[in-house]
């Protein structure tokens, strides 16, 4: 029994000396789209262009997987500027082919009530993925920058909404080191960093 | 019974005689972008252009589009001229902000296919002789994500429409 307690602390030990296969990937991105809403019975046009924000992305290099992300949306209204903090579950896809990687990253939920489907968010996003030193880790496979499209059509309370965009990714090199740098990172050290930054920049989180 | 026969005859008569609401359009397609598909732990890659042609049943009355297929051609690998056809399940949501109509046209499966395309309407005689309010452009994305026996099948793209006028 003695045998057994001892080599189980040399495992959690050891365990705790590895080093870690997961890295956190800032990328800031950004949203031009259109979308139409019909709360009322009548429809209602919008369109946005550089909708930016933050996605803050915990990998795991061991089997490239994603875990935890991390979005804060930031923008300006008449009454002032705000972010806005979610979070998403977002599947990484590693396609080798010839001597290039690209990655491609999806975004997919579709929500049933009912027997009847009542919604459709389809979004992906694609790039070329090269060796680069991102932090703890020297080159690390990491897609600089990532484009693609969201899609989505949503029957709620509120009505019917759909809404069609292009997003880019573009890698945050200074803030995924600086993520990466600390003794435990995380995804939501780094998101409170953001978080800082903005709020240093004058903005607030957004009233519910 | 006679009368019941001649007033079922009649309706017959008129209701072939009535003016349908349903129209054939036919756009000219090109997809571009990428699809990747896993063979045999293997990923291929296929860039486009891809080109063909859509052919849409819409039904004035109601809206709705009622019937769509659409015809992919090209060459082949070895150089082979091909054609291949898909039917399509179509979605036409018109959208009237009071002072335009713009057409959003999807395609939606669970299975992982998304393609969504958007065009504004305009009057125009596209064949019966009345004037219909018809998206002579529609563009838009495509998004797939499928899994067929363990391979799977991953798309994106950007497609255009442009109403064919023979």
């Amino acid at each position: 029994m003695k045998t057994l307690v001892t080599m189980t602390a040399l495992w959690v030990v050891l365990g705790l000396c590895l080093p870690s296969s997961g890295e956190i990937l800032v990328y800031k991105s950004v949203n031009n789209g259109t979308w139409f809403e019909n709360p009322t019975g009548e429809w209602e046009p919008h369109k946005y262009t550089n909708d930016t924000g933050y996605v803050v992305v915990d990998l795991d290099y061991d089997n490239y997987t994603i875990g935890q992300v991390k979005t804060l949306e930031y923008y300006r209204d008449e009454d002032g500027k705000w972010f806005d903090e979610g979070s998403a579950a977002l599947e990484l896809v590693r396609v080798p082919y010839g001597t290039k990687v690209q990655w491609i990253v999806m975004f997919k939920q579709v929500t049933v009530e009912g027997g009847e489907t009542t919604g459709v968010d389809f979004e992906m996003w694609a790039g070329h993925a090269r060796n680069r030193s991102i932090g703890a880790q020297e080159n690390r496979e990491v897609a600089n920058k990532l484009t693609g499209y969201g899609l989505l059509d949503v029957t709620d309370g509120e009505g019917r909404e759909i809404d069609m965009w292009t997003t880019s990714f573009t890698l945050h090199p200074s803030w995924t080191r600086w993520a990466n740098a600390q003794g435990n990172p995380s995804v939501d050290a780094t998101l409170q960093m953001i978080k800082d930054y903005l709020i240093g920049k004058g903005y607030q989180p957004q009233p519910t | 019974m006679k009368t019941l026969a001649t007033m079922t005859a009649l309706w017959v008569v008129l209701g072939l005689c009535l003016p349908s609401y349903a129209e054939i359009l036919v756009y000219k397609a090109t997809e571009n972008g990428n699809n990747f598909t896993q063979a045999q732990d293997q990923w291929v890659v296929e860039r486009g252009p891809w080109k063909g042609y859509m052919v849409i049943e819409i039904d004035y009355q109601s809206n709705t589009i009622t019937q769509a297929g659409a015809m992919e051609y090209g060459r082949d690998a070895d150089g082979h001229k091909y054609f291949k056809r898909y039917s399509l399940d179509l979605e036409l949501v018109q959208v009237d902000d009071g002072t335009r109509v713009r057409w959003i046209v999807m395609q939606k499966s669970l299975s992982g296919v998304f393609y969504m395309l958007t065009g504004l309407a305009r009057d125009g005689n596209v064949g019966t002789g009345e004037a219909q309010e018809v998206a002579s452009r529609l563009t838009g994305y495509g998004l797939v994500d499928q899994a067929n026996d363990g391979q799977r099948a991953i798309g994106m793209t950007t497609l255009s429409l442009t109403f064919y006028r023979a």
